[in-house]
């Protein structure tokens, strides 16, 4: 098991190594973290970095390794989800052999282009958190909303967008995930059964995420026109889809949840 | 007449003789001298076999443009050349074996334990000077303990 070198390839996804090493560790979910911490052998520091959110240090026999985190992220949630990534790179294979700074737009998100190493530490980092397992259950109970993501977000330690992108991945609905930053779609992430296209770039007026950036309130939820948000070429008149949009001010992002509620 | 040895070499041309002058003789090359002399022109095998399948591809399209048929040949050659890279692929890394092997400690081997990640060294233009100074500390604090 080289560290060095080629890429190694996963025989299985970061989500199945995320399950082994808790398996293995007799722990639910990633919980205090402290257990998890010390058994890996990591300590976490604050720091005042002002180029990454995290970046883990650690020596090759992986024995040991100092997590470093940005001082002042505001959301607990958050600085979780980052601890939990830096210890994907500390665990997955491969990981660590090009070395890479962890940037704030890389971390949590799954838009396009970002590295591989990324995606697949946070996938680990969101198994971590929020294991299927244990979320299935609930989620396949209710619907995938921003309401249900605050929930699960409070009850496992994690940040907003991980407990909605989670929701997404889980639910049977037919639903995406789209993440804006600044009125214009960043990245979006759908689950198997939503195939719809969604639209790019500029957020349409129509749309609840274009008004909350415009200050109108902090959240709403509603059907809308699909064409706010679909390719509208293939569509029927008059289809609407749910929206359940949520603006982050410290961010300047909105996060959307978009559920097919009337088949089309 | 005695049946003549097939493993005997026919004499070799000007030509073969001045390579090997410069090369050293075919029957000294073997894999590792290989590398070094591509690796003195910044080229590895593996990306000439990439760089050869790529121009295979598109000679198949060409003559599949020209002829309106596929040339077995030269996809029978495409097929040996996938072949020959997948196998040469590692085996993909299973989950359960490498986090016994990894809540185990043997993961990495190193005798004396050495820093793995240096960012600023590998980045040096993306990591500012304090965000260096930040990673000096945290690999100074990991080296005391």
């Amino acid at each position: 098991m080289s560290l060095a070198g080629k890429k190694e390839r996963l025989a299985s996804s970061p989500e199945v190594f995320a399950r082994e090493l808790l398996a293995r560790l007799k722990l639910r979910s990633a919980g205090e973290l402290t257990a998890l911490l010390d058994r890996l052998g990591l300590a976490v520091k604050e720091i005042d970095s002002d180029g990454f959110e995290g970046v883990v240090v650690c020596r090759a026999d992986r024995r040991k390794g100092i997590i470093g985190i940005q001082r002042g992220i505001p959301e607990e949630g958050r600085k979780r989800f980052i601890i939990c990534h830096e210890i994907g790179h500390f665990i997955l294979p491969g990981h660590g052999v090009d070395g890479c700074v962890c940037k704030s737009e890389d971390i949590e998100s799954w838009r396009k282009g970002a590295p591989e190493y990324e995606i697949e530490a946070n996938a680990f980092a969101s198994e971590l958190l929020l294991p299927y397992k244990e979320l299935a259950p609930l989620i396949q109970r209710k619907k995938a909303t921003i309401a249900l993501a605050k929930e699960i977000a409070k009850s496992f330690g994690s940040s907003l967008t991980a407990s909605c992108l989670k929701s997404v991945e889980v639910t049977d609905e037919q639903c995406a995930f789209i993440y804006s930053v600044d009125q214009s779609v960043k990245w979006f992430r759908r689950n198997e059964t939503f195939w719809h296209y969604i639209r790019g770039g500029k957020l349409a007026s129509e749309s609840l995420a274009a008004q909350l950036f415009n200050g109108a309130t902090r959240e709403q939820d509603g059907a809308v026109p699909a064409e706010a948000w679909l390719d509208s070429e293939r569509l029927p008149p008059n289809a609407t889809i749910w929206e359940d949009s949520i603006f982050l001010p410290h961010y300047n992002s909105a996060i959307t949840i978009l559920t097919v509620h009337k088949p089309f | 007449m005695p049946k003549p040895d097939k493993n005997l070499r026919p004499p070799k041309s000007p030509r073969e003789e001045l390579l090997d002058a410069i090369l050293g003789p075919d029957e000294e090359m073997d894999d590792e001298l290989a590398d070094k002399i591509l690796g003195s022109y910044n080229l590895t095998g593996s990306q000439l076999v990439e760089e050869f399948k790529l121009r295979l591809q598109a000679e198949i399209k060409n003559h599949m443009q020209a002829t309106n048929e596929i040339s077995q040949p030269l996809e029978a050659a495409l097929k040996s050349i996938r072949n020959q890279q997948h196998a040469a692929e590692p085996e993909p890394v299973r989950a359960d074996s490498w986090i016994d092997a990894f809540l185990g400690g043997s993961i990495g081997s190193a005798a004396q334990p050495q820093l793995l990640y240096s960012f600023h060294r590998q980045r040096q233009a993306a990591v500012s000077a304090n965000d260096k100074k930040i990673l000096d500390e945290l690999e100074a604090e990991l080296g005391e303990e």
